[in-house]
Protein backbone atom coordinates (compact mmCIF):
# COMPACT_ATOMS: atom_id res chain seq x y z
CA UNK A 1 0.00 0.00 0.00
CA UNK A 2 2.90 2.32 1.33
CA UNK A 3 4.96 1.39 -1.68
CA UNK A 4 2.13 1.56 -4.46
CA UNK A 5 1.51 5.17 -3.07
CA UNK A 6 4.91 6.30 -3.14
CA UNK A 7 5.77 4.68 -6.90
CA UNK A 8 4.13 7.12 -8.49
CA UNK A 9 5.19 9.84 -7.22
CA UNK A 10 9.31 9.11 -7.92
CA UNK A 11 7.89 7.90 -11.39
CA UNK A 12 6.83 11.33 -12.08
CA UNK A 13 9.32 13.03 -10.63
CA UNK A 14 12.29 11.31 -12.56
CA UNK A 15 10.03 11.79 -15.40
CA UNK A 16 10.02 15.40 -15.04
CA UNK A 17 14.15 15.44 -14.56
CA UNK A 18 14.68 13.53 -18.07
CA UNK A 19 11.94 16.09 -19.45
CA UNK A 20 13.96 19.28 -18.41
CA UNK A 21 13.46 20.58 -22.10
CA UNK A 22 10.28 18.46 -22.78
CA UNK A 23 8.06 21.67 -23.59
CA UNK A 24 9.53 22.46 -26.96
CA UNK A 25 6.54 21.70 -28.87
CA UNK A 26 4.37 23.10 -26.19
CA UNK A 27 6.87 26.04 -26.43
CA UNK A 28 6.94 26.78 -31.01
CA UNK A 29 3.28 26.47 -30.27
CA UNK A 30 3.42 29.62 -27.65
CA UNK A 31 5.86 31.17 -29.66
CA UNK A 32 4.56 30.69 -33.05
CA UNK A 33 2.92 33.81 -33.73
CA UNK A 34 5.48 35.52 -32.33
CA UNK A 35 8.18 33.83 -34.23
CA UNK A 36 5.90 34.31 -37.82
CA UNK A 37 5.78 38.20 -37.24
CA UNK A 38 8.79 38.49 -36.47
CA UNK A 39 10.33 36.69 -39.03
CA UNK A 40 7.89 38.56 -42.04
CA UNK A 41 7.39 42.32 -40.30
CA UNK A 42 11.33 42.44 -38.90
CA UNK A 43 13.78 39.85 -40.03
CA UNK A 44 13.23 40.16 -43.64
CA UNK A 45 12.27 43.85 -43.46
CA UNK A 46 15.83 44.34 -41.59
CA UNK A 47 17.72 42.75 -44.23
CA UNK A 48 15.31 43.54 -47.31
CA UNK A 49 16.04 47.67 -45.51
CA UNK A 50 19.73 47.28 -46.35
CA UNK A 51 19.43 45.97 -49.64
CA UNK A 52 17.69 48.69 -50.40
CA UNK A 53 19.51 51.11 -49.88
CA UNK A 54 22.53 50.17 -52.10
CA UNK A 55 20.01 50.93 -54.65
CA UNK A 56 18.23 54.19 -56.89
CA UNK A 57 14.54 53.22 -56.33
CA UNK A 58 11.54 55.28 -57.09
CA UNK A 59 8.96 52.10 -55.83
CA UNK A 60 7.58 52.34 -59.44
CA UNK A 61 9.74 51.24 -61.61
CA UNK A 62 13.03 49.24 -61.70
CA UNK A 63 15.86 49.12 -59.24
CA UNK A 64 19.27 50.65 -60.16
CA UNK A 65 22.16 49.42 -58.75
CA UNK A 66 24.00 52.26 -56.77
CA UNK A 67 26.34 50.56 -54.31
CA UNK A 68 27.14 53.10 -51.55
CA UNK A 69 26.35 55.89 -53.79
CA UNK A 70 23.57 56.66 -51.62
CA UNK A 71 25.56 56.97 -47.95
CA UNK A 72 28.31 59.04 -50.26
CA UNK A 73 25.47 61.54 -50.99
CA UNK A 74 23.83 61.52 -47.89
CA UNK A 75 27.44 63.40 -46.54
CA UNK A 76 27.56 65.39 -49.43
CA UNK A 77 23.99 67.21 -49.65
CA UNK A 78 23.64 70.70 -48.12
CA UNK A 79 20.83 69.67 -46.20
CA UNK A 80 22.52 66.71 -44.30
CA UNK A 81 24.44 69.28 -42.22
CA UNK A 82 21.43 71.20 -40.93
CA UNK A 83 19.87 68.03 -39.95
CA UNK A 84 22.17 66.88 -37.79
CA UNK A 85 21.98 70.20 -36.35
CA UNK A 86 18.52 70.62 -35.79
CA UNK A 87 18.60 67.26 -34.65
CA UNK A 88 21.15 67.56 -31.73
CA UNK A 89 19.31 71.30 -31.09
CA UNK A 90 16.34 69.46 -30.61
CA UNK A 91 16.83 66.38 -29.08
CA UNK A 92 19.62 68.49 -26.21
CA UNK A 93 17.32 71.17 -25.75
CA UNK A 94 14.54 68.93 -25.18
CA UNK A 95 16.21 66.39 -23.09
CA UNK A 96 17.77 68.49 -20.38
CA UNK A 97 15.01 70.80 -19.57
CA UNK A 98 12.71 67.54 -18.91
CA UNK A 99 14.97 65.84 -16.93
CA UNK A 100 15.20 69.31 -14.39
CA UNK A 101 11.50 70.13 -14.99
CA UNK A 102 10.04 65.78 -14.41
CA UNK A 103 12.33 65.35 -11.21
CA UNK A 104 11.32 68.66 -9.75
CA UNK A 105 7.75 67.76 -10.47
CA UNK A 106 8.04 64.31 -9.02
CA UNK A 107 9.68 65.85 -5.84
CA UNK A 108 7.28 68.82 -5.26
CA UNK A 109 4.58 65.78 -6.35
CA UNK A 110 5.65 63.39 -3.72
CA UNK A 111 5.91 66.33 -0.69
CA UNK A 112 2.07 67.87 -1.33
CA UNK A 113 0.15 66.00 1.44
CA UNK A 114 -2.94 67.97 1.08
CA UNK A 115 -5.32 66.99 -2.54
CA UNK A 116 -2.09 64.63 -3.59
CA UNK A 117 -4.60 62.88 -6.41
CA UNK A 118 -6.28 66.00 -7.70
CA UNK A 119 -2.89 67.73 -7.92
CA UNK A 120 -1.76 64.50 -9.92
CA UNK A 121 -4.65 64.45 -11.95
CA UNK A 122 -3.77 68.06 -13.45
CA UNK A 123 0.02 67.40 -14.02
CA UNK A 124 -0.84 64.42 -15.79
CA UNK A 125 -3.37 65.67 -17.84
CA UNK A 126 -1.34 66.50 -20.84
CA UNK A 127 -1.29 62.26 -21.32
CA UNK A 128 -4.58 62.28 -22.77
CA UNK A 129 -3.63 64.49 -25.92
CA UNK A 130 -2.64 62.64 -28.75
CA UNK A 131 0.71 64.04 -29.99
CA UNK A 132 -0.92 64.94 -33.45
CA UNK A 133 -4.14 66.81 -31.27
CA UNK A 134 -1.38 68.52 -29.19
CA UNK A 135 0.40 69.89 -32.09
CA UNK A 136 -3.11 71.38 -33.49
CA UNK A 137 -4.20 73.21 -29.87
CA UNK A 138 -0.07 74.47 -29.74
CA UNK A 139 -0.55 75.48 -33.87
CA UNK A 140 -3.66 77.32 -32.18
CA UNK A 141 -1.76 78.84 -29.43
CA UNK A 142 1.24 79.64 -31.58
CA UNK A 143 -0.88 81.75 -33.90
CA UNK A 144 0.41 85.18 -34.73
CA UNK A 145 -2.38 87.44 -34.68
CA UNK A 146 -5.02 85.61 -31.97
CA UNK A 147 -2.82 83.35 -30.53
CA UNK A 148 -2.95 83.10 -26.41
CA UNK A 149 0.86 83.25 -26.29
CA UNK A 150 1.59 85.92 -28.47
CA UNK A 151 -1.47 88.04 -26.34
CA UNK A 152 0.49 87.03 -23.22
CA UNK A 153 3.86 88.38 -25.19
CA UNK A 154 2.22 91.31 -25.57
CA UNK A 155 0.84 91.81 -22.66
CA UNK A 156 4.29 91.85 -21.07
CA UNK A 157 5.78 94.30 -23.61
CA UNK A 158 7.06 92.30 -26.22
CA UNK A 159 6.33 92.46 -29.71
CA UNK A 160 4.22 89.75 -31.87
CA UNK A 161 5.88 87.08 -33.04
CA UNK A 162 4.81 84.31 -35.77
CA UNK A 163 6.54 81.49 -33.84
CA UNK A 164 5.49 78.69 -36.23
CA UNK A 165 6.89 80.31 -39.26
CA UNK A 166 10.16 82.35 -38.37
CA UNK A 167 13.40 80.24 -38.88
CA UNK A 168 14.89 81.35 -36.11
CA UNK A 169 11.56 80.56 -33.43
CA UNK A 170 10.37 77.54 -35.26
CA UNK A 171 13.01 74.88 -33.54
CA UNK A 172 12.63 76.21 -29.87
CA UNK A 173 8.66 76.67 -30.24
CA UNK A 174 8.57 72.95 -31.14
CA UNK A 175 10.82 71.93 -28.63
CA UNK A 176 8.71 73.91 -25.48
CA UNK A 177 5.77 72.02 -27.11
CA UNK A 178 7.26 68.67 -26.40
CA UNK A 179 8.67 69.75 -23.17
CA UNK A 180 4.99 70.41 -22.49
CA UNK A 181 4.00 66.98 -23.73
CA UNK A 182 6.82 64.69 -22.36
CA UNK A 183 6.47 65.55 -18.98
CA UNK A 184 3.48 63.74 -17.34
CA UNK A 185 4.98 60.47 -18.64
CA UNK A 186 8.63 61.23 -17.34
CA UNK A 187 7.52 62.54 -14.16
CA UNK A 188 5.67 59.68 -13.45
CA UNK A 189 8.54 57.37 -13.89
CA UNK A 190 10.20 59.88 -11.63
CA UNK A 191 7.25 59.50 -8.77
CA UNK A 192 7.55 55.23 -9.23
CA UNK A 193 11.38 56.00 -8.68
CA UNK A 194 11.63 58.10 -5.73
CA UNK A 195 9.58 55.24 -3.81
CA UNK A 196 12.35 53.48 -3.82
CA UNK A 197 14.35 55.64 -1.93
CA UNK A 198 14.17 54.33 2.01
CA UNK A 199 12.71 57.14 4.39
CA UNK A 200 15.31 56.18 6.76
CA UNK A 201 17.56 57.79 4.78
CA UNK A 202 15.94 61.14 5.44
CA UNK A 203 15.03 60.56 8.73
CA UNK A 204 18.09 60.29 9.60
CA UNK A 205 19.64 63.42 7.90
CA UNK A 206 16.67 65.42 9.06
CA UNK A 207 17.87 64.25 12.87
CA UNK A 208 21.57 65.70 11.69
CA UNK A 209 19.58 69.01 10.68
CA UNK A 210 19.69 69.08 7.07
CA UNK A 211 17.89 71.57 5.26
CA UNK A 212 15.35 70.34 2.23
CA UNK A 213 17.28 71.15 -0.17
CA UNK A 214 20.62 69.48 1.07
CA UNK A 215 18.45 66.22 1.55
CA UNK A 216 17.18 66.63 -2.35
CA UNK A 217 20.69 67.12 -3.54
CA UNK A 218 22.78 64.46 -1.32
CA UNK A 219 20.13 61.56 -0.94
CA UNK A 220 17.38 62.03 -3.46
CA UNK A 221 19.80 63.09 -6.83
CA UNK A 222 21.77 60.46 -6.36
CA UNK A 223 19.64 57.58 -4.89
CA UNK A 224 17.46 58.32 -8.23
CA UNK A 225 20.17 57.75 -11.08
CA UNK A 226 19.19 54.46 -12.01
CA UNK A 227 15.81 56.25 -12.63
CA UNK A 228 17.45 58.94 -14.49
CA UNK A 229 19.34 56.95 -16.62
CA UNK A 230 16.33 55.25 -17.73
CA UNK A 231 14.19 58.37 -18.55
CA UNK A 232 17.12 59.59 -20.51
CA UNK A 233 16.95 56.66 -22.53
CA UNK A 234 13.40 56.35 -22.69
CA UNK A 235 13.28 60.38 -23.26
CA UNK A 236 16.35 59.99 -26.43
CA UNK A 237 13.74 57.38 -28.02
CA UNK A 238 10.80 59.06 -27.86
CA UNK A 239 12.26 62.52 -28.93
CA UNK A 240 13.85 60.75 -32.07
CA UNK A 241 11.09 58.49 -33.31
CA UNK A 242 8.04 60.38 -31.65
CA UNK A 243 8.96 63.81 -33.33
CA UNK A 244 7.44 63.19 -36.69
CA UNK A 245 3.79 63.18 -35.44
CA UNK A 246 4.14 67.13 -34.04
CA UNK A 247 6.22 68.15 -36.91
CA UNK A 248 4.10 66.99 -39.64
CA UNK A 249 1.23 69.31 -38.27
CA UNK A 250 3.03 72.30 -37.06
CA UNK A 251 5.91 73.00 -39.73
CA UNK A 252 6.35 70.18 -42.19
CA UNK A 253 9.70 70.77 -41.76
CA UNK A 254 10.13 74.49 -42.45
CA UNK A 255 10.81 77.41 -42.71
CA UNK A 256 13.20 76.43 -45.17
CA UNK A 257 14.02 73.33 -42.68
CA UNK A 258 14.89 75.02 -40.05
CA UNK A 259 12.63 72.39 -37.98
CA UNK A 260 13.51 69.27 -40.27
CA UNK A 261 15.65 66.74 -38.10
CA UNK A 262 16.69 63.16 -39.44
CA UNK A 263 13.47 61.10 -38.77
CA UNK A 264 11.68 63.46 -40.48
CA UNK A 265 13.27 63.76 -43.67
CA UNK A 266 13.00 59.59 -43.71
CA UNK A 267 9.67 60.18 -44.08
CA UNK A 268 9.72 62.81 -46.36
CA UNK A 269 12.55 60.68 -48.62
CA UNK A 270 10.40 58.01 -48.64
CA UNK A 271 6.99 58.75 -48.52
CA UNK A 272 7.05 62.30 -50.51
CA UNK A 273 9.88 62.24 -52.87
CA UNK A 274 9.66 58.21 -53.69
CA UNK A 275 13.61 58.32 -52.66
CA UNK A 276 13.39 54.55 -50.96
CA UNK A 277 16.84 53.59 -51.76
CA UNK A 278 18.05 56.80 -50.29
CA UNK A 279 15.48 56.62 -47.33
CA UNK A 280 16.88 53.61 -46.40
CA UNK A 281 20.46 54.13 -46.28
CA UNK A 282 19.37 57.34 -43.79
CA UNK A 283 17.53 54.97 -41.51
CA UNK A 284 20.51 52.84 -41.49
CA UNK A 285 22.43 55.68 -40.53
CA UNK A 286 20.33 56.50 -37.85
CA UNK A 287 20.11 53.27 -36.47
CA UNK A 288 24.17 53.63 -36.64
CA UNK A 289 23.10 56.79 -34.54
CA UNK A 290 21.31 55.34 -32.04
CA UNK A 291 23.25 52.40 -31.49
CA UNK A 292 26.72 54.54 -30.70
CA UNK A 293 24.25 56.40 -28.35
CA UNK A 294 22.94 53.31 -26.52
CA UNK A 295 26.54 51.85 -25.84
CA UNK A 296 27.92 55.14 -24.96
CA UNK A 297 25.19 55.57 -22.74
CA UNK A 298 25.78 52.51 -20.68
CA UNK A 299 29.48 52.43 -21.56
CA UNK A 300 28.88 55.85 -19.37
CA UNK A 301 26.50 54.84 -16.75
CA UNK A 302 29.20 52.81 -14.31
CA UNK A 303 30.78 56.54 -13.82
CA UNK A 304 27.15 57.81 -12.42
CA UNK A 305 24.31 55.82 -11.58
CA UNK A 306 24.53 54.11 -8.54
CA UNK A 307 23.00 50.86 -8.15
CA UNK A 308 22.30 49.17 -4.43
CA UNK B 1 9.08 64.99 4.05
CA UNK B 2 6.26 66.18 6.08
CA UNK B 3 3.36 63.65 8.12
CA UNK B 4 -0.06 63.39 7.64
CA UNK B 5 -0.85 66.08 10.48
CA UNK B 6 -1.67 69.48 9.28
CA UNK B 7 1.54 71.53 9.99
CA UNK B 8 2.12 74.70 8.61
CA UNK B 9 5.53 75.61 7.47
CA UNK B 10 7.12 78.64 5.42
CA UNK B 11 8.25 76.17 2.77
CA UNK B 12 4.10 76.06 1.98
CA UNK B 13 4.84 79.80 0.96
CA UNK B 14 7.18 78.54 -2.14
CA UNK B 15 5.37 74.97 -2.52
CA UNK B 16 1.96 75.85 -3.64
CA UNK B 17 2.64 79.06 -5.37
CA UNK B 18 4.97 76.55 -7.67
CA UNK B 19 2.24 73.79 -8.16
CA UNK B 20 -0.30 76.04 -9.04
CA UNK B 21 2.07 77.39 -11.88
CA UNK B 22 2.84 74.60 -12.92
CA UNK B 23 -1.00 72.76 -12.64
CA UNK B 24 -1.95 76.13 -14.28
CA UNK B 25 1.03 75.26 -17.36
CA UNK B 26 -0.03 71.66 -17.80
CA UNK B 27 -3.61 72.27 -18.30
CA UNK B 28 -4.59 75.76 -19.96
CA UNK B 29 -3.81 74.62 -23.47
CA UNK B 30 -7.03 72.34 -22.37
CA UNK B 31 -9.22 75.03 -21.14
CA UNK B 32 -7.79 77.08 -24.47
CA UNK B 33 -9.27 74.19 -26.63
CA UNK B 34 -12.39 73.94 -25.00
CA UNK B 35 -12.91 77.81 -24.60
CA UNK B 36 -12.60 78.16 -28.85
CA UNK B 37 -14.45 74.83 -29.49
CA UNK B 38 -17.75 76.55 -28.16
CA UNK B 39 -16.85 80.04 -30.59
CA UNK B 40 -18.53 81.17 -33.38
CA UNK B 41 -15.95 82.45 -36.26
CA UNK B 42 -16.28 85.70 -35.41
CA UNK B 43 -15.62 85.63 -31.88
CA UNK B 44 -12.41 83.46 -32.69
CA UNK B 45 -10.90 86.25 -33.66
CA UNK B 46 -11.88 88.68 -30.74
CA UNK B 47 -8.96 90.61 -29.12
CA UNK B 48 -8.24 90.49 -26.55
CA UNK B 49 -9.42 86.60 -26.12
CA UNK B 50 -12.26 85.94 -24.36
CA UNK B 51 -12.55 82.58 -22.23
CA UNK B 52 -16.50 82.22 -21.33
CA UNK B 53 -17.94 82.32 -25.21
CA UNK B 54 -21.06 84.05 -25.89
CA UNK B 55 -23.05 82.53 -27.22
CA UNK B 56 -21.91 78.88 -27.06
CA UNK B 57 -21.85 77.19 -30.04
CA UNK B 58 -22.53 73.70 -29.55
CA UNK B 59 -23.07 73.54 -33.55
CA UNK B 60 -19.50 73.00 -34.04
CA UNK B 61 -19.37 70.24 -32.32
CA UNK B 62 -21.63 68.56 -34.85
CA UNK B 63 -19.99 69.96 -37.68
CA UNK B 64 -16.62 68.77 -36.29
CA UNK B 65 -18.34 65.01 -35.88
CA UNK B 66 -19.56 65.48 -39.68
CA UNK B 67 -16.40 66.45 -40.93
CA UNK B 68 -14.40 63.48 -38.70
CA UNK B 69 -17.15 61.11 -39.61
CA UNK B 70 -18.55 58.04 -38.00
CA UNK B 71 -16.23 55.64 -39.82
CA UNK B 72 -13.34 57.11 -39.00
CA UNK B 73 -14.38 57.25 -35.52
CA UNK B 74 -15.13 53.42 -35.80
CA UNK B 75 -11.92 52.81 -38.07
CA UNK B 76 -9.89 54.07 -34.73
CA UNK B 77 -11.80 51.75 -32.51
CA UNK B 78 -11.16 48.50 -34.83
CA UNK B 79 -7.70 49.76 -35.46
CA UNK B 80 -7.24 50.08 -31.62
CA UNK B 81 -9.17 47.43 -29.87
CA UNK B 82 -7.92 44.94 -32.70
CA UNK B 83 -3.77 46.06 -31.80
CA UNK B 84 -5.38 45.67 -27.40
CA UNK B 85 -6.24 42.15 -28.84
CA UNK B 86 -4.13 40.67 -30.63
CA UNK B 87 -1.01 42.15 -29.57
CA UNK B 88 -1.93 41.15 -25.92
CA UNK B 89 -2.36 37.72 -27.23
CA UNK B 90 1.17 37.40 -29.02
CA UNK B 91 2.96 38.88 -26.25
CA UNK B 92 1.84 37.01 -23.29
CA UNK B 93 2.11 33.72 -24.49
CA UNK B 94 5.43 34.72 -25.74
CA UNK B 95 6.06 36.16 -22.03
CA UNK B 96 4.99 32.84 -20.90
CA UNK B 97 6.87 30.36 -22.91
CA UNK B 98 10.00 32.27 -22.10
CA UNK B 99 9.26 32.44 -18.21
CA UNK B 100 7.34 29.51 -17.51
CA UNK B 101 8.60 26.57 -20.11
CA UNK B 102 11.50 24.79 -20.54
CA UNK B 103 13.36 24.48 -24.19
CA UNK B 104 16.85 24.54 -25.63
CA UNK B 105 18.67 27.67 -25.82
CA UNK B 106 15.32 29.36 -24.20
CA UNK B 107 17.53 32.58 -22.70
CA UNK B 108 19.64 32.82 -25.82
CA UNK B 109 16.62 33.08 -28.01
CA UNK B 110 14.93 35.64 -25.21
CA UNK B 111 18.15 37.73 -25.47
CA UNK B 112 18.28 38.08 -29.35
CA UNK B 113 14.52 38.88 -29.03
CA UNK B 114 15.49 41.95 -26.51
CA UNK B 115 17.95 42.85 -28.96
CA UNK B 116 15.66 44.09 -31.46
CA UNK B 117 14.07 46.15 -29.31
CA UNK B 118 17.10 48.46 -30.03
CA UNK B 119 16.32 48.97 -33.79
CA UNK B 120 14.59 52.20 -34.33
CA UNK B 121 11.16 52.13 -36.26
CA UNK B 122 12.24 54.32 -39.02
CA UNK B 123 14.81 51.03 -39.92
CA UNK B 124 12.09 48.61 -40.60
CA UNK B 125 9.12 51.10 -41.65
CA UNK B 126 10.28 51.66 -44.96
CA UNK B 127 10.75 47.71 -46.17
CA UNK B 128 7.47 46.91 -44.01
CA UNK B 129 5.77 49.22 -46.30
CA UNK B 130 6.86 47.25 -49.36
CA UNK B 131 6.03 43.93 -47.76
CA UNK B 132 2.61 45.28 -47.00
CA UNK B 133 2.41 46.43 -50.95
CA UNK B 134 3.68 42.74 -51.73
CA UNK B 135 1.25 41.06 -49.80
CA UNK B 136 -1.52 43.52 -51.21
CA UNK B 137 -2.46 44.89 -47.84
CA UNK B 138 -2.11 48.43 -48.53
CA UNK B 139 -5.51 50.28 -47.42
CA UNK B 140 -6.47 47.51 -45.61
CA UNK B 141 -7.25 47.23 -41.69
CA UNK B 142 -4.80 43.80 -41.48
CA UNK B 143 -2.12 46.65 -43.15
CA UNK B 144 -2.98 48.87 -40.60
CA UNK B 145 -2.88 46.04 -38.15
CA UNK B 146 -1.27 43.23 -38.26
CA UNK B 147 2.63 45.23 -38.84
CA UNK B 148 1.84 47.54 -35.40
CA UNK B 149 0.84 44.24 -33.81
CA UNK B 150 4.59 42.58 -34.79
CA UNK B 151 6.41 45.20 -32.44
CA UNK B 152 5.28 43.10 -29.91
CA UNK B 153 8.93 42.66 -28.33
CA UNK B 154 8.43 44.97 -25.40
CA UNK B 155 5.30 43.39 -24.32
CA UNK B 156 6.99 39.96 -24.39
CA UNK B 157 10.03 41.07 -21.69
CA UNK B 158 7.36 43.01 -19.75
CA UNK B 159 5.29 40.09 -19.60
CA UNK B 160 7.94 37.46 -19.22
CA UNK B 161 9.49 39.46 -16.27
CA UNK B 162 6.14 39.37 -14.36
CA UNK B 163 5.04 35.79 -15.21
CA UNK B 164 8.96 34.96 -13.82
CA UNK B 165 7.94 36.57 -10.69
CA UNK B 166 4.46 34.19 -10.28
CA UNK B 167 5.69 31.66 -7.14
CA UNK B 168 6.98 28.24 -9.10
CA UNK B 169 5.09 26.16 -6.34
CA UNK B 170 1.56 26.68 -8.15
CA UNK B 171 2.99 25.70 -11.42
CA UNK B 172 4.40 22.58 -10.01
CA UNK B 173 1.84 21.48 -8.50
CA UNK B 174 -0.61 21.90 -11.21
CA UNK B 175 1.63 20.18 -13.34
CA UNK B 176 1.51 16.94 -11.09
CA UNK B 177 -2.08 17.50 -11.16
CA UNK B 178 -1.03 16.80 -14.81
CA UNK B 179 -1.94 20.18 -16.40
CA UNK B 180 -0.61 21.12 -19.84
CA UNK B 181 0.90 23.88 -20.72
CA UNK B 182 -1.81 25.61 -22.41
CA UNK B 183 -3.89 25.15 -19.50
CA UNK B 184 -1.25 26.77 -17.36
CA UNK B 185 -1.51 29.69 -19.34
CA UNK B 186 -5.13 29.74 -19.38
CA UNK B 187 -5.61 28.97 -15.96
CA UNK B 188 -3.01 30.46 -14.00
CA UNK B 189 -0.90 32.67 -15.27
CA UNK B 190 -3.54 34.66 -16.60
CA UNK B 191 -5.82 34.88 -14.04
CA UNK B 192 -3.11 35.80 -11.48
CA UNK B 193 -1.68 38.36 -14.01
CA UNK B 194 -4.90 40.72 -14.24
CA UNK B 195 -3.70 43.86 -13.40
CA UNK B 196 -0.60 43.45 -15.38
CA UNK B 197 -2.97 42.79 -18.21
CA UNK B 198 -5.57 45.60 -17.82
CA UNK B 199 -2.41 48.39 -17.19
CA UNK B 200 -0.98 46.95 -20.19
CA UNK B 201 -4.11 47.43 -22.39
CA UNK B 202 -4.79 50.64 -21.36
CA UNK B 203 -1.24 51.91 -22.30
CA UNK B 204 -1.64 49.87 -25.42
CA UNK B 205 -4.83 51.01 -26.46
CA UNK B 206 -3.67 55.19 -25.67
CA UNK B 207 -0.40 54.29 -27.86
CA UNK B 208 -2.89 53.11 -30.48
CA UNK B 209 -5.17 55.51 -30.85
CA UNK B 210 -2.75 58.07 -30.75
CA UNK B 211 -0.82 56.61 -33.83
CA UNK B 212 -0.01 59.14 -36.63
CA UNK B 213 2.69 57.26 -39.03
CA UNK B 214 1.95 54.05 -39.78
CA UNK B 215 -1.76 54.70 -40.88
CA UNK B 216 -0.61 57.64 -43.03
CA UNK B 217 1.58 55.58 -44.92
CA UNK B 218 -0.78 52.51 -45.09
CA UNK B 219 -4.22 54.17 -45.93
CA UNK B 220 -5.13 55.53 -49.28
CA UNK B 221 -8.77 56.22 -48.68
CA UNK B 222 -10.86 58.41 -47.21
CA UNK B 223 -12.91 55.26 -45.92
CA UNK B 224 -9.83 53.86 -44.10
CA UNK B 225 -8.74 56.87 -42.23
CA UNK B 226 -8.00 56.91 -38.65
CA UNK B 227 -8.82 59.95 -35.82
CA UNK B 228 -5.40 61.38 -35.92
CA UNK B 229 -5.06 61.81 -39.96
CA UNK B 230 -8.42 63.12 -39.60
CA UNK B 231 -7.15 65.59 -36.87
CA UNK B 232 -3.97 66.52 -38.28
CA UNK B 233 -5.76 67.34 -41.83
CA UNK B 234 -7.88 70.01 -40.04
CA UNK B 235 -4.90 71.26 -38.37
CA UNK B 236 -2.49 70.65 -41.23
CA UNK B 237 -1.94 74.94 -43.09
CA UNK B 238 -4.23 77.72 -42.56
CA UNK B 239 -7.13 77.08 -40.84
CA UNK B 240 -10.32 78.27 -41.49
CA UNK B 241 -12.67 77.64 -38.69
CA UNK B 242 -10.59 77.44 -35.05
CA UNK B 243 -13.59 76.83 -33.39
CA UNK B 244 -15.10 73.47 -35.49
CA UNK B 245 -11.53 71.99 -35.47
CA UNK B 246 -10.66 72.77 -31.80
CA UNK B 247 -14.15 70.59 -31.27
CA UNK B 248 -12.61 67.95 -33.61
CA UNK B 249 -9.78 67.90 -31.47
CA UNK B 250 -11.83 67.84 -28.17
CA UNK B 251 -13.85 65.00 -29.66
CA UNK B 252 -10.57 63.19 -30.40
CA UNK B 253 -9.67 63.24 -26.77
CA UNK B 254 -12.91 62.35 -25.18
CA UNK B 255 -12.32 58.82 -24.98
CA UNK B 256 -8.80 58.48 -23.81
CA UNK B 257 -10.05 61.49 -21.43
CA UNK B 258 -13.33 58.78 -20.33
CA UNK B 259 -10.64 55.97 -19.80
CA UNK B 260 -8.70 58.35 -17.80
CA UNK B 261 -11.41 59.14 -15.02
CA UNK B 262 -12.32 55.86 -14.57
CA UNK B 263 -8.83 54.36 -14.75
CA UNK B 264 -5.93 56.72 -13.86
CA UNK B 265 -4.35 54.72 -11.40
CA UNK B 266 -4.51 51.95 -14.44
CA UNK B 267 -2.18 54.71 -16.93
CA UNK B 268 0.06 55.59 -14.24
CA UNK B 269 0.85 52.04 -13.27
CA UNK B 270 1.30 51.18 -16.88
CA UNK B 271 3.41 53.66 -17.14
CA UNK B 272 5.83 52.74 -13.82
CA UNK B 273 5.47 49.39 -14.96
CA UNK B 274 6.84 49.87 -18.39
CA UNK B 275 9.45 52.70 -17.02
CA UNK B 276 10.87 50.70 -13.32
CA UNK B 277 9.97 46.86 -13.38
CA UNK B 278 13.37 45.99 -15.50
Amino acid sequence: MALSQAMPRVRQRTRFRLGANRDWPWALFFLAPNLILFLVFFAYPIVYGLYISLFDWKIIGPKKWVGIGNYVDFFGDDLTRKLLWNSIYYVVGSTVPLILLSLGIATLLNTVVYGKYAWRGLYFLPLVSSPVAAAAVWKWLYAKDQGLINYAFVQLGGDRIDWLYNTRWALPSLILMTIWQLLPFNTIVYLAGLQEVPRSLYDAAEVDGATGWRKFRDITIPLVTPTTFFVIMITLFSLLFGSFDIINVMTQGGPIDSTNVFVYNIYQNAFKFFRMGYASAEAYLLFLVVFVLTLGNWALQKRWVHYE
Amino acid sequence: MSDKRFRFTPSWLVLYPLLVLGALAAVIPFLWTLSTSLKGPEEVFAYPPRWIPSPFVWSNYADAFHIISGRTFLNSVIFAASIVLFQGLVTTMGGFAFARLRFPFRDQVFLLYLGTMMIPPQVTMIPTFIVVVELGWINTYQGLIVPIVAQGAFGTFMFRQFFAKIPNELYESARLDGANPLQLYLQLTLPLSRPVLTAYGVITFLTAWNMYLWPLIVVRSTEMKVVPMAIAELAGGFSRDRGVEMAAVSLSILPILVLWVIGQRWFVEGIALTGMKG
